[in-house]
């Protein structure tokens, strides 16, 4: 019984299928895409990086927050702050700023919130973007509703991008190293834990897990990529105003986890994708994003009332009915399980 | 002194719609466990529809849109707690959440469909535009207004629910779903009621606010309302209408005090009231302190 | 201070209402208590402040010389609690094996990290292994933990409970919910388990006599947040007033 070889196989431990899945994408879509689409895939890119940083703290490690905004926002504006004072600083040194900054950030306020739980921690999360939207008018140096223009000129090594194509290649290839760094975190023993964390915090602490440390370092962890993929973002747009720290960003991303799945690492990244190539098409019909976003996550969180907890079992109950089999003789044991969200049985839901 | 009568009377004035907004929040959160992020939404729509329905500046034309407001909105709320939170409740406070913050999203990108996204104003009635002194305070007729209209709603708030049956209900609910369906209370019917009346409130705050604000979508998160309602039922304990009461009335205080005091500080004195709260009691002033000792650590 | 358990003056109210009342305890290293009482007698909260999830309201715990009443759960356990649930916790999103290493990597006394992606951690595997086999686990080492049967889950939370190799075991309940059957089985195992474990301290809950009576050296009796009465679960069992405790509560 070979059993520790066949659960260390050091490719997938590693992630290679990751990082070549990434340098395929990055190689492929130039041929395919110029101009206009290239650039809404360099968009996506950053939005998968924005949806698995989001995953990292809703999926892994079960805390919904309705203010990823503001760490996306964070990252930003970092971005555009240092460009305008420091100009010569290196890009990817100004992207580590400000996903340290908004690392910082999270953990400070994490470390108040959770003092709480639930509602209150899902209010203030909501009450933190809302605030940084505020500061952004109120503080004369953030500019308001101009906010700052000119990141086309950030340098990457020692020389600002020209092309979308540069852009896409910088972007992708960003992207594909956070990804790389999420995946060894998730499999990593700290991975392990966050998903401990969130299945039963009980019996995570029972394991010697320290709780409230793991979901203050997940919601850093996800802050400091979401501002990585907010600096993207607004690299890609050279503009950064407001609209960066708007609500509709922090449902967006929600969208795109969920549309996307979170029981598989990969799921948000396909969720990112097709959010913003399906909000890209849909442009012309839906000129404000709320209604986009909020009727499309009505549909989901609908029609799959027990959200993520339920689309393993649905997935397998479809499956079941595919092939014929019999369904199992007990429902999931997680039925059984009192949990705070309602003893109801995930099978008796349709 | 006389500044002090005219700063108390601005911040209850200003607490006063914080109050009736927060009052919804905490009924809806005590009997249905939902965070209603729409109703930051209700409170826009409730204001709009001022500004669609006021016909002419006189004060009963003005009570009149109030409660067209009110009614509104509280029809958009039934039809809400119908169409997604029913649906959504056995399904845990996360899923309720979600739904929550896109009904907030949807009903407010429709709201922008409909009004569209200018900003909007609505002159004050006649009958209480203006000021007069008290003590050489300045102060005026609006601000005493929204005071009257604050303590008609939180009495008749604590009317319907200590004295009546309705409130009995309500009360039984929200300290415990399962006995009081054991009791025969018929908790669905409540929570849409509970929904109804929350949502009530949200339009006629929004509307009352009208008259003081620049109304556009900015409204449905505001700093001035929206946010202060979700910190009052945080600091005065969720699903405690007293705690909201006292909570956004103190906080209005405050932030008036603040801004004579501290003019650059102003608007944030609220996140570090909060802060303080979640420091040193983070169950808010009147939740129970049960909730927070079983916790996983 | 010999005693590995001490509890002095325990009291937990909520909201007034107390749940356990005044209660002091001594557990040497190497015994093996149970204790027992009816539904509501304050059995679980009491646990639960053995093990940390609740703060008493006043009084202190101490374990190992050292007074951890405000110490958190977690760090208890890697100092050496490890326990059961009433109803079994589980990693439920993980896999048996999965369970099992999580649980190897506290016995091994190490934290969780991000920087262990590279590491192989072959000896917790090992070791997690090893405890799937002795469990009678093996053939289910991939499933899902969150489907398994109830009698699987209770068998698997106690060898996660024993893998964290605890100097003190905290089980609650460890045959409740089980079958007739399924309790026989799990007794018997326990009870091999603890003759091979001689210097582990055990507290247990039960309702289940068959238990006390193989697993126990001293019993504790509750009643009404109180401990009542203390003996070898012999003279607990045929004690006048346990016996009314229990037939008084079978009549109403």
């Amino acid at each position: 019984m070979n059993l520790i070889a066949r659960y260390s196989p050091t490719a997938t431990k590693l992630g290679l299928p990751l990082v070549a899945g990434f340098a395929v994408v990055a190689v492929l879509v130039p041929v395919f895409y110029g101009g206009s689409p290239l650039f809404t895939w360099t968009t996506a890119a950053a939005w998968v990086l924005f949806a698995m940083a989001t995953s990292v703290m809703f999926g892994w490690t079960g805390l919904l927050s309705f203010g990823q905004a503001a760490f996306f926002g964070v990252g930003a504006y970092a971005m555009a702050l240092l460009n305008t004072h420091v100009p010569d600083m290196p890009g990817l040194v100004m992207l580590a700023v400000g996903a340290g900054a908004a690392g910082l950030l999270a953990a400070l306020f994490a470390l108040f919130a959770l003092r709480t739980s639930g509602a209150e921690f899902a209010i203030l999360t909501l009450v933190l973007a809302q605030v940084l939207w505020l500061l952004t008018y109120r503080v004369p140096g953030l500019k308001g509703e101009d906010g700052f223009h000119g990141l086309f000129a950030i340098k990457i090594w020692n020389e600002p991008l020209t092309s979308d194509l540069e852009l896409w290649y910088y972007t992708i290839a960003v992207v594909g190293v956070c990804c790389w760094l999420l995946w060894l975190l998730y499999r990593s023993t700290a991975g392990m834990a966050m998903r401990a964390v969130r299945d039963d915090p009980w019996r995570a602490a029972a394991l010697g897990i320290n709780v409230r440390r793991v979901q203050v370092g997940a919601f850093g962890v996800s802050a400091a990529f979401s501002a990585v993929a907010g600096a993207l973002v607004a690299q890609g747009q050279g503009v950064v105003g407001p609209s960066t720290l708007a609500f509709s960003i922090s449902g967006e991303v929600l969208v795109a986890c969920l549309i996307g799945g979170m029981s598989r690492f990969a799921g948000p990244m396909l969720g990112a994708v097709v959010l913003i190539w399906v909000q890209t098409l849909l442009s012309n019909v839906f000129h404000d994003s709320n209604v986009f976003v909020g009727l499309l996550l009505l549909v989901i969180v609908i029609a799959l009332p027990k959200g993520l907890v339920s689309l393993p079992d649905k997935v397998r109950g479809v499956r079941r009915r595919w092939s014929g089999s019999p369904p199992p003789p007990s429902g999931p044991a997680s039925a059984e399980r009192p949990s705070s969200d309602g003893p109801i049985p995930a099978e008796s839901v349709r | 002194m006389n500044d002090l009568i005219a700063v108390l009377v601005a911040g209850v004035a200003q607490g006063v719609p914080v109050f009736v907004v927060a009052s919804g929040l905490t009924l809806i959160y005590g009997v249905l466990h939902v965070l209603n992020f729409a109703h930051g939404s209700f409170f826009l729509i409730g204001a709009l529809i001022v500004t669609t329905t006021l016909q002419g500046p006189s004060l009963g034309a003005f009570l009149g849109s109030i409660l067209l407001a009110g009614v509104g909105v509280m029809a958009i709320g039934v039809l809400s707690e119908v169409l997604v939170f029913r649906p959504l409740y056995k399904a845990g406070s996360t899923v309720s959440f979600l739904g929550a913050f896109a009904l907030f999203l949807a009903l407010l990108g429709l709201a922008t469909l409909v009004w569209g996204t200018n900003p909007r104003t609505v002159a004050y009635p006649s009958a209480l535009d203006g000021s007069f002194s008290i003590g050489g305070a300045r102060v005026g007729q609006y601000d005493l207004a929204l005071v009257a209209v604050g303590v008609v709603i939180a009495a008749g708030l604590w009317l319907l629910l200590t004295k009546t049956s309705l409130g009995t209900r309500v009360r039984a609910v929200s300290h415990d779903r399962t006995m009081a369906l054991a009791l025969g209370i018929r908790a669905g019917q409540v929570s849409t009621i509970v929904f109804g009346i929350g949502a009530f409130l949200a339009g006629v705050a929004g509307a009352l606010i009208a008259p003081v604000s620049s109304i556009d979508e900015g409204l449905a998160l505001s700093s001035d309302y929206m946010l202060p309602a979700f910190i009052a039922i945080i600091v005065g304990g969720l699903g405690s209408v007293p705690g909201a009461l006292i909570a956004a009335i103190a906080l209005g205080i405050l932030e008036s005090l603040s801004f004579r005091i501290a003019p650059s500080l102003s608007g944030f004195s609220y996140y570090l009231v909060v802060a303080a709260f979640l420091m040193f009691r983070p169950q808010g002033l009147l939740g129970s302190a049960a909730r927070s000792t079983a916790m996983a650590r | 201070m010999s005693a590995l358990v001490v509890l002095d003056q325990v009291t937990k109210a909520y909201q007034g209402v107390p749940a356990v009342r005044c209660v002091d305890l001594e557990v040497e290293r190497g015994e093996r208590l149970a204790i027992i009482g009816p539904n509501g007698a304050g059995k679980s909260t009491l646990f639960g402040m053995i093990a940390g999830e609740h703060r008493p309201t006043s009084g202190s715990v101490w374990f190992d010389g050292k007074d951890v009443t405000s110490q958190r759960s977690s760090r208890r356990a890697t100092s050496g609690m490890s326990r059961t649930f009433q109803v079994a916790r589980l990693v439920s999103t993980m896999t048996v094996r999965e369970n099992l290493f999580l649980a190897a990597l506290t016995g091994q006394r190490r934290g969780v990290r991000f920087w262990d992606a590279f590491a192989k951690r072959a000896d917790v595997w090992a070791d997690a292994d090893a405890a799937m086999v002795d469990a009678g686990l093996a053939g289910d080492a991939d499933t899902v933990a969150g489907s398994l049967a109830q009698g699987a889950r209770k068998t698997l939370e106690m060898a996660m409970a024993i893998v964290q190799r605890p100097r003190l075991l905290l089980l609650d309940e460890p045959t409740a919910g089980m079958g007739y059957e399924d309790a026989r089985t799990a007794t018997a195992q326990l009870k091999r388990l603890l003759d091979v474990r001689r210097d582990m301290t055990i507290i247990l809950t039960a309702h289940d006599m068959e238990v006390i009576h193989s697993v126990a050296e001293r019993v504790v009796l509750m009643a009404n947040g109180e401990t009542v009465l203390e003996g070898t679960p012999h003279e607990v069992a045929e004690h006048a007033t346990t016996k009314a405790l229990y037939l008084g509560q079978g009549d109403s």
